[in-house]
């Protein structure tokens, strides 16, 4: 029995979470590789997302607000502290140069690391009017429990640069590495990066990535990989 | 939900006041008690606030994407097996339901949507519906059914596929 056949019936069970943990994960590794069952899956999606809408509303009580906003105004008012101490901030690594340019996310601090010891600045403004693509990226939650990412394309094709939320920070000794994949051959994309405390970063990929299929992310040794050392984490199709 | 994810109260709290009825009726229909309803819907919400959890807006509305980790929390505290001897034990049932009262245009449509999904799953097969039931209300994992309905893993798994089709084509552009 082929791949597709052993997981095509696990569709419904994962949509529904009706998966074990382990099997859940196997899918979820499966997906990666099988396009029918990825068109399935997004074909039967919004059957699954309507079941919650088909529930009675109930008023929640109004200790559940009461209790929440309590914490939320809290915890507030403690990273406020912190933030306006942090609004900027540098990393230093023995072979990346950090700059911080102009932060164009409300109250996010960008940090943006290229390999070959040059810092590149962070620019998420759109310039002059130039059209910009965005695309999400595939996170393997088998590698990362957690996280998002996405590229950025400028209209004209100049360098393009990959933003990450919520990623957790690479094993010690470790950094994430950017890898531009072509013709079916993956070579290094010139750009490493490490995460903030709250996860976020970014790099620029010089040169852009016209002619690339896809965007690839792993967790290589901090100087760097000449080829990967580990299946891609982040995938982001171009 | 940009401002959420960059720790603006304000703009959690406004996704509270829009998501949070649908988010505790989703917990109570799956827990059946108010206080760990409450305590789901509570840690579904502090986990949005906490991690930064990121809404992908090409992934569908806010509302899937809350009313996805209120489910995945229900299904952690039922899988927790924090449900069971509560319910066996509590008799609140009926007299604690407080249904929403139809106040907006908006609250009326979302009763209409409710009702329209709740016809559509009665249309389903008797098996195909009671597995989806099962599964996506009670918490139970797909062995765990075939266990309890005394039916192949295969047929389990097939019948969840089949009336997911079913419900998908039933409820047609309304779900798109």
């Amino acid at each position: 029995m082929g791949d597709h056949e052993h997981y095509a019936d696990d569709v419904g069970a994962y949509l529904l979470r009706a998966l074990p943990e382990l099997d859940a994960q196997a899918f979820r590794r499966h997906l990666v590789d099988c396009s029918e069952c990825r068109d399935e899956l997004e074909h039967l999606r919004p059957a699954a997302e309507a079941l919650p809408r088909s529930v009675e509303p109930f008023v929640p009580p109004p200790s559940l607000k009461r209790s929440l906003m309590e914490v939320v105004k809290a915890e507030a008012r403690e990273r406020g502290g912190v933030e306006a101490v942090g609004r900027r901030r540098l990393f230093s690594r023995s072979r990346l140069a950090i700059v911080t340019a102009r932060v164009a996310f409300a109250g996010a601090v960008a940090v943006l690391v290229v390999g070959a010891a040059i810092g590149f600045g962070l620019d998420r403004a759109t310039r002059g009017g130039e059209a910009r693509r965005t695309i999400a990226a595939h996170v393997d939650r088998s590698m990362l429990s957690r996280g998002s990412a996405r590229l950025e394309v400028p209209g004209a094709g100049r360098s393009a640069t990959l933003v990450v939320r919520d990623l957790p920070p690479p094993p010690a000794g470790k950094v994430y590495e950017v890898w531009i994949e072509r013709a079916g051959r993956v070579r290094p994309a010139g750009a490493l990066f490490d995460v903030g405390r709250d996860g976020r970063g970014a790099a620029a990929i010089p040169g852009g990535v016209r002619g690339a299929s896809a965007v690839l992310v792993t967790r290589e040794p901090s100087r760097g990989s000449l080829r990967p050392t580990e299946r891609a984490s982040i995938r982001i199709p171009v | 939900m940009d401002l959420v994810a960059d720790g603006d109260p304000r703009a959690f709290e406004a996704v509270y006041d829009r998501h949070g009825g649908a988010a505790f009726s989703l917990a109570y229909r799956m827990v059946g008690d108010r206080t760990i309803a409450e305590d789901v819907a509570q840690e579904a919400f502090l986990s949005i606030w906490r991690s930064r959890l990121r809404y992908q807006r090409e992934r569908g509305s806010v509302r899937s994407w809350v009313l996805g980790i209120v489910h995945h929390r229900g299904i952690d505290a039922l899988r927790r097996n924090l449900v069971h001897e509560r319910r066996r034990a509590s008799a609140e049932g009926i007299e604690e339901r407080q249904e929403a009262p139809e106040r907006t245009e908006l609250e009326v449509a979302r009763r209409d949507e409710a009702r329209t999904v709740r016809e559509a799953i009665e249309t389903l097969p008797d098996q195909q519906g009671r597995v989806i039931d099962l599964a996506y209300f009670g918490g139970f994992t797909h062995t765990e059914i075939a266990e309890m309905l005394s039916m192949p893993l295969g047929t389990v798994k097939g019948r969840m596929r089949l009336g997911l089709e079913k419900l998908r084509n039933t409820l047609g552009p309304e779900v798109a």
